[in-house]
């Protein structure tokens, strides 16, 4: 069996930069990944960083900090579901809650559209915070996709 | 000899002293019993540039330099180079007891924008109409460093200022602005009114502004242009340009662009002109339930990390705490780790108000474009909408935040001594009325030492704390009146400064007493027994209303019950409510 991979370093600035420009290109190829992922690595100038994005055929091609884009199940991550759901639907290996935020199999998270693990020693987490509306509490993956930009409209 | 003799200028570049900075520390030292001669101290004194020194002198420095006894290797020797450089070198000279009758506790704020900011649309007026309606005594105007700014703001807006000045007698009104730190965060950049406060700010904001010169990405060399601009600030001060200037970073952890090593540099670069960090940033109705507030953090606190972005931080860094940075909220964590080198460095408190939640002024149609704003450097004046507006995210100045500092008199250089000596707490919902926390000899009847003071003590002598807290008796801004429910001591171990410049830990800290003020009103007084002074030590205090509690980052034999991480999307600021003192030191010789 053959497989492929590839690493570019673009000069991101951001992650989401990077995973959408990495989404147009792979559109205009054809091409489908079965992992993509983005990481930080050193930028030109001394002590400056950029985000680079590393795709492969491999399910297993992903490398310890990787921040994960593309990996088996992504797809059917939408809207709200429970967390044993989520775990139970993709490569994800477990959900973590910061600073303390308890995350039970039968918790209600909200997953934006847009879930970003993490590998970490190995395994696929994704860290999440509480989160809270009209129907009560639930959680949301700790990297939102929709931050509040600095010195624009708030 | 004594750790005085160190001061905190250990970066490698030489510049001239006696013109680059702020404060007269040059030669004249502050020694009890100094049996040190001139050469010496010189040798000793790291703020003297090697080239300054004759050719004996720098060969003794070298040798210690060579040993490891000069410098950050020295941390494992008996004096304390950090407290040395920073708390013995800045405060010996007000380093006394509070005066019997206390301070004038001065509340503020050091972060509002206005209609010269893009992103917000008041005018000064009503800004300091505001501030002064809700209890402010002092207040600084930031607008965002643009080149709108920088070419036409950073003028158009002094006369507004100086207005306002006249207009309002009960309230001081500083002008500043909010830097783009080259490779990091915001920062408020301030000046002591005069006749060359805007040139001050105009050279500064042309000169060392990370978005106007292209230099807010991270980048060894972008640091060094953070380092040269707090170099500017330090010699507009020497050379009597002004007579004061200030610096404090802004929502430090908001995006991971402030690394633990940036901040060490520019308190090492300049301490008299960088005096700390918001403990709390503004935006606090971020949060509060609504359409508009759905996936908010509290503060805007609902970024993740960029190529900018310090690698090293964990994900909770990007949240806050009860309202507090990650950075001041963790005990044991990256405040403390500063404080437990003997760094000072102050948290305080602000509204960061650019359009407040529930208002329904807009920018007037016509004026409220980009292009209206690149032309003019400025908005129009807000028009009435009639329609609350549920998607602004902050307060109003003095309705939520507080900054209070103990000041010897009401005047601008008394507020800006009393931020740089570190007599500051802090608090939201009018928490509290006042706090007063000392350190004396067990049994005295002393008035004690302040906040922000370190005490030269005597080896073994017996230290008591003694913390006057008087309770809110009238309604805050929100019509209830707050309850403490506790006051939280928190204490740890100073040990000179660490060999990691980008350490965020300080594993000896915790909360090591807690006093359950439930159903307590009025003014409440403990006296808490610190034992012997032995070794170096310092004490903070927290309180809180005791409604949203969890055990701290660090667990819970290091804080038990420490503010909840805020929830996205539905924070009620007024049902959390904390307040922070800064540190006393305790150094035993």
């Amino acid at each position: 069996m053959t497989t492929s991979s590839s690493s570019v370093v673009g000069g991101w600035r951001s992650p989401r930069d990077a995973e959408h420009d990495f989404r147009d290109a792979v559109a205009l190829l054809g091409h489908r990944v079965a992992v993509a992922s983005t990481h930080v690595v050193p930028g030109r100038e001394p002590g400056s960083r950029q985000i680079a994005v590393h795709a492969s055929d491999r399910t297993d091609d992903l490398s310890e900090g990787a921040r994960a884009f593309v990996y088996p199940g992504v797809d059917g991550l939408r809207g709200r579901m429970r967390v044993s759901d989520l775990l139970g639907r993709s490569a994800i290996d477990a959900v973590e809650g910061l600073a303390g935020t308890e995350v039970g199999a039968d918790a209600a998270i909200d997953t934006l559209d847009f879930v970003r693990p993490v590998l970490r020693d190995g395994r696929l987490v994704l860290q999440v915070a509480p989160a809270a509306d009209a129907t009560g509490p639930y959680l949301v993956p700790a990297e939102v996709p929709n931050p509040t930009p600095c010195c624009a409209e708030h | 000899m004594t750790h005085e003799h160190l001061h905190g200028h250990e970066h490698p570049h030489t510049h001239d002293h006696d013109h680059d900075h702020a404060h007269d520390h040059g030669h004249s030292h502050h020694h009890d019993a100094a049996p040190l001669d001139e050469e010496s101290r010189a040798v000793l004194d790291l703020s003297v540039p090697d080239s300054d020194l004759p050719p004996a002198a720098l060969a003794r420095r070298g040798f210690l330099r060579r040993a490891g006894l000069l410098g950050v290797g020295i941390a494992g020797a008996s004096v304390l180079p950090g407290l040395g450089a920073e708390v013995a070198a800045d405060q010996r000279r007000t380093a006394r007891r509070a005066p019997r009758h206390g301070y004038a506790w001065l509340a503020g704020d050091h972060h509002i924008h206005t209609q010269y900011s893009p992103d917000a649309q008041y005018r000064v007026a009503d800004q300091v109409g505001h501030a002064d309606a809700y209890g402010l005594d002092w207040m600084v105007i930031t607008d965002h460093g643009s080149v709108a700014h920088a070419k036409i703001g950073v003028e158009k807006v002094n006369p507004d200022i100086r207005a306002a000045r006249e207009a309002h007698d009960d309230i001081l009104v500083f002008q500043g602005l909010e830097w783009n730190i080259p490779s990091a965060e915001h920062g408020t950049v301030f000046v002591h009114p005069g006749s060359h406060e805007v040139a001050v700010l105009k050279e500064f904001e042309n000169s060392f502004d990370g978005t106007v010169n292209g230099t807010v990405s991270q980048s060894d060399a972008h640091e060094l242009e953070a380092l040269k601009g707090l170099d500017f600030l330090a010699a507009s001060v020497t050379s009597g340009r002004v007579s004061d200037a200030a610096f404090f970073a802004n929502h430090p952890a908001r995006k991971g662009l402030d690394t633990p090593h940036e901040l060490r540099n520019w308190r090492e670069r300049q301490p008299h002109i960088a005096l700390g960090m918001e403990g709390a940033p503004g935006h606090q109705a971020a949060a509060i339930p609504s359409d508009a507030h759905a996936g908010n953090g509290r503060g805007y606190y609902d970024n993740t990390p960029s190529a900018d972005s310090w690698p090293g931080y964990p994900a909770e860094s990007y949240k806050t705490f009860g309202g507090f940075d990650w950075m001041t909220s963790t005990v044991g964590g990256l405040w403390d780790s500063l404080l437990a080198e003997g760094r000072p460095w102050w948290v305080t408190a602000n509204s960061d108000s650019h359009t407040v939640y529930l208002d329904d002024s807009v920018r007037p149609p016509g004026e409220d474009t980009s292009a209206y704003f690149s032309a003019n450097g400025q908005y129009g004046d807000p028009v009435h909408s009639s329609v609350p507006n549920t998607s602004n995210g902050d307060f109003w100045p003095g309705y939520y935040s507080r900054t209070h500092v103990g000041a010897e008199r009401v005047s601008y250089a008394a507020v800006m001594q009393g931020l740089r000596a570190g007599r500051v707490w802090v608090d939201h919902g009018s928490l509290l009325e006042s706090v007063d926390v000392r350190v004396r000899k067990a049994g005295s009847r002393d008035p004690g030492y302040p906040l922000g003071m370190a005490l030269p003590i005597r080896k073994g002598q017996r230290l008591e704390l003694v913390v006057t807290v008087t309770t809110a008796s009238r309604p805050n801004w929100a019509q209830f009146v707050p309850k403490l429910a506790k006051i939280d001591l928190v204490r740890g171990a100073v040990t000179g400064p660490s060999s990691d410049r980008d350490s965020f830990r300080a594993p000896d800290t915790s909360v090591v007493h807690t006093w359950d003020t439930t159903g307590k009103t009025g003014t409440l007084r403990f006296v808490h027994q610190l034992g012997r002074a032995v070794d170096p030590f310092y004490v903070r205090l927290r309180g809180s209303d005791g409604k949203q509690l969890a055990p701290g980052v660090y667990g819970k034999a290091t804080d038990p019950a420490g503010p909840a991480i805020d929830v996205v999307g539905n924070d009620d600021p007024w049902d959390d409510l904390w307040f922070y003192t800064n540190p006393i030191w305790v150094i035993p010789s």
